[in-house]
């Protein structure tokens, strides 16, 4: 009797071993991007380009450069914001946030037919300037930029044993037209490690 | 016999969970003036409320009319935690005024460190700010 119930016992446990897993429904859900946290050692997360972008905003907002400002608003082009890092990244989810915020402060506006090498961000609307002067015979005035957004985003990797600290760097500066010289400049880092596992199969 | 047990135990527990606590040093007469504002606190989880203490929270303006708040935060444990926080701008109408950046933030304290956390406002009109908290679990 005993030997019978060890032996259903263990053709049991050898079933669920070797048992196919149940085929799962994948689940997928909605989540804030703001909110979520996801750390990945290769990739700059929309939580990890919020909180960069947070850190630089509020480093302008808070120097006295708008409030220097003679008329509000401002006129702002965005310069090269350079990708030194092994990723390729879009730029604009850096340099967008700052944009809205800026716009939002009621103080810096951005030029969307005023762009690096000439090219505008919003070609047709460029365009459509361009049309109505030609059509109406009036000088369209397109406001050129007093200020220019550019800067840098770093990486860098320093390993030690199974250990990797990876660090992202934003660097920001804010140019005055007139003078040429940049009147806000900061940068913020965002770091993370990374460890590799004793084992793998 | 038990007592020397307990501390023994005690002591392996704070090596084991990496205790570090932070020593700071200030000015006996500080030179600042900060205008704190007075609080409402609404605590839903005990816990928290007793690992993190919000001792102040100062409010200013910046860049003329943006509202920028500051708080000071202390860990109340011996050991380093992490901890999320999202402020909330909320306008003369009562009503939340979306930024690109109001997401939930990390920070990280030592044992008992005491930091200060800042926000501001994008927007002026901005006129008051809810201040919420949250340990990271993540």
């Amino acid at each position: 009797m005993k030997t019978r119930l060890i032996l259903t016992l263990l053709v049991g446990a050898t079933a669920l071993v070797f048992a196919p897993l149940p085929a799962r429904a994948d689940t997928v859900r909605q989540v804030d991007p703001k909110q979520k946290k996801v750390v990945n050692a290769t990739q700059i997360s929309p939580s990890e380009w919020s909180e960069a972008a947070e850190k630089l905003i509020s480093n302008l907002l808070s120097s006295d450069v708008l409030a220097r400002i003679e008329n509000p608003p401002a006129i702002m082009a965005i310069s090269r914001v350079r990708n030194d890092t092994t990723m390729q990244i879009d730029i604009d989810s850096l340099t967008k946030k700052i944009r809205v915020a800026l716009n939002q402060s009621g103080k810096i506006l951005t030029t969307t037919t005023v762009g690096l090498g000439g090219k505008a961000e919003d070609p047709l609307a460029k365009e459509a300037a361009e049309y109505s002067q030609f059509m109406g015979g009036e000088k369209q005035e397109t406001r050129m930029p007093d200020f220019t957004l550019s800067g840098k985003i770093q990486e860098s990797r320093v390993k030690q044993g199974r250990e990797t600290l990876i660090t992202y760097t934003f660097q920001l500066s804010l140019t005055d037209v007139r003078s040429g010289l940049a009147i806000w400049e900061a940068e913020e880092a965002i770091a993370k490690t990374s460890r590799k596992g004793g084992v793998s199969w | 016999m038990k007592k020397s047990l307990i501390l023994a135990l005690a002591a392996g527990a704070a090596l084991i969970s990496g205790c570090s606590t932070v020593n700071s040093i200030e000015s006996t007469s500080p030179q600042t003036r900060a205008a704190y504002v007075p609080d409402r606190r609404l605590v839903f989880d005990g816990w928290l409320a007793e690992s993190i203490e919000v001792s102040g929270i100062a409010q200013t303006y910046v860049s003329g009319d943006l509202l920028k708040i500051e708080m000071k935060v202390r860990n109340l444990h011996r050991h380093y935690k992490d901890y999320r926080y999202r402020v909330e701008w909320i306008g003369k109408d009562g009503m939340a005024i979306p930024s690109p950046i109001d997401g939930w933030k990390t920070f990280h304290l030592e044992g008992r460190e005491e930091t200060h956390i800042s926000a501001t406002a994008t927007s002026p009109k901005a006129v008051d700010f809810i201040i919420k908290f949250m340990l990271d679990h993540e």
